[in-house]
């Protein structure tokens, strides 16, 4: 039996510079993740305080941390998290 | 994910990054001043030394180089410092608003890249100005051309750059191209003038 997360929610702040759309795109090219959503919850002069939704079939949040962190994002929380189990065939 | 692919897509983050820093709009104005200023230093240096009488072509021609040498290092040094200096402050600004250290994130990389060009275009484009206008100093040395004829090239090809660099800041800001060539190269025939006048004078 195996057990994966497949959908985290997280509460970033991330610079203005950093284009949400590249952002999704680079999370999205990390494996096990297949779907990358994000709403812009909060604007401020020089950031942006967003709604991160991830979900894939086998999700890693720490790849998805390390990216976020490689990115200038800084996580403020994980709202919610969605495991599923895969029952062995 | 290969490990090619994920070269490519950090690349591609830098450049998305750079382009969101004022990068280019930055080096477009560092090459547009600093070529106007080589252009123009060379042009007065050229011309200041035949109207007060200087008639040797090593002389001028190694002035003239040893002056694109110079304005190059010059920018190199003064654009890096004050484009890391003003990088860095903006760098601390973000980290206190995002409450983080954002040393090895892609931001801080993409800003020292960016401090980087902008410093060789600093560096490239009045060396480049200065020399495009030194070069023809060296005919006279290998018999190419006479002492005379080798300024007047000098000077109308430091003419013919500031035309042609007016024409493209005219074309960048969607304004007459004509007009703004004409500005400049008003510039370039004004400095002629006043250093017609010097070797009167002095």
């Amino acid at each position: 039996m195996k057990v994966a997360v497949v959908r985290v929610v997280f509460d970033v702040l991330k610079p203005r510079e950093l284009d949400s759309t590249d952002l999704a795109r680079s999370l999205c090219e990390l494996d096990g993740v297949n779907l990358v959503n994000i709403v812009v919850r909060e604007v401020d002069v020089r950031t942006e305080t967003i709604r991160l939704i991830v979900e894939g079939a086998d999700v890693d949040i720490d790849d998805v941390l390390d990216k976020l962190d490689e990115m200038g994002c800084a996580v403020r929380s994980i709202d919610s998290v969605t495991a599923k189990r895969q029952e062995e065939q | 994910m290969s490990e090619d692919s994920s070269w490519r897509e950090r690349l591609g983050l830098l450049l998305d990054y750079l382009d969101a820093t004022d990068f280019s709009k930055i080096a477009r104005r560092y090459f547009a001043l600093n070529f106007f200023d080589g252009v123009l230093t060379m042009m007065g240096f050229t011309l200041g030394y035949y109207m007060v009488g200087g008639r040797d072509p090593h002389a001028v021609f190694g002035a003239g180089i040893a002056a694109s040498v110079a304005m190059g290092l010059s920018g190199l040094v003064g654009a890096l410092m004050t484009e890391m200096a003003e990088r860095e402050r903006d760098l601390h600004e973000l980290e206190k608003s995002l409450f983080k250290d954002l040393g090895n994130s892609v931001i801080a990389k993409s800003q020292r890249i960016a401090a980087i060009l902008i410093a060789i275009i600093d560096a490239a484009a009045p060396a480049l100005g200065a020399l495009m206008l030194a070069i023809p100093l060296a005919y006279p040395l290998v018999d190419l051309l006479g002492y005379d004829y080798a300024i007047a090239t000098s000077v109308a090809i430091g003419l013919a750059a500031l035309f042609a660099l007016g024409s493209y800041l005219g074309s960048g800001s969607r304004r007459s191209m004509l007009k703004y060539g004409v500005a400049m190269l008003l510039a370039g025939i004004s400095l002629a003038i006043i250093t017609a006048l010097m070797g009167v004078v002095l």
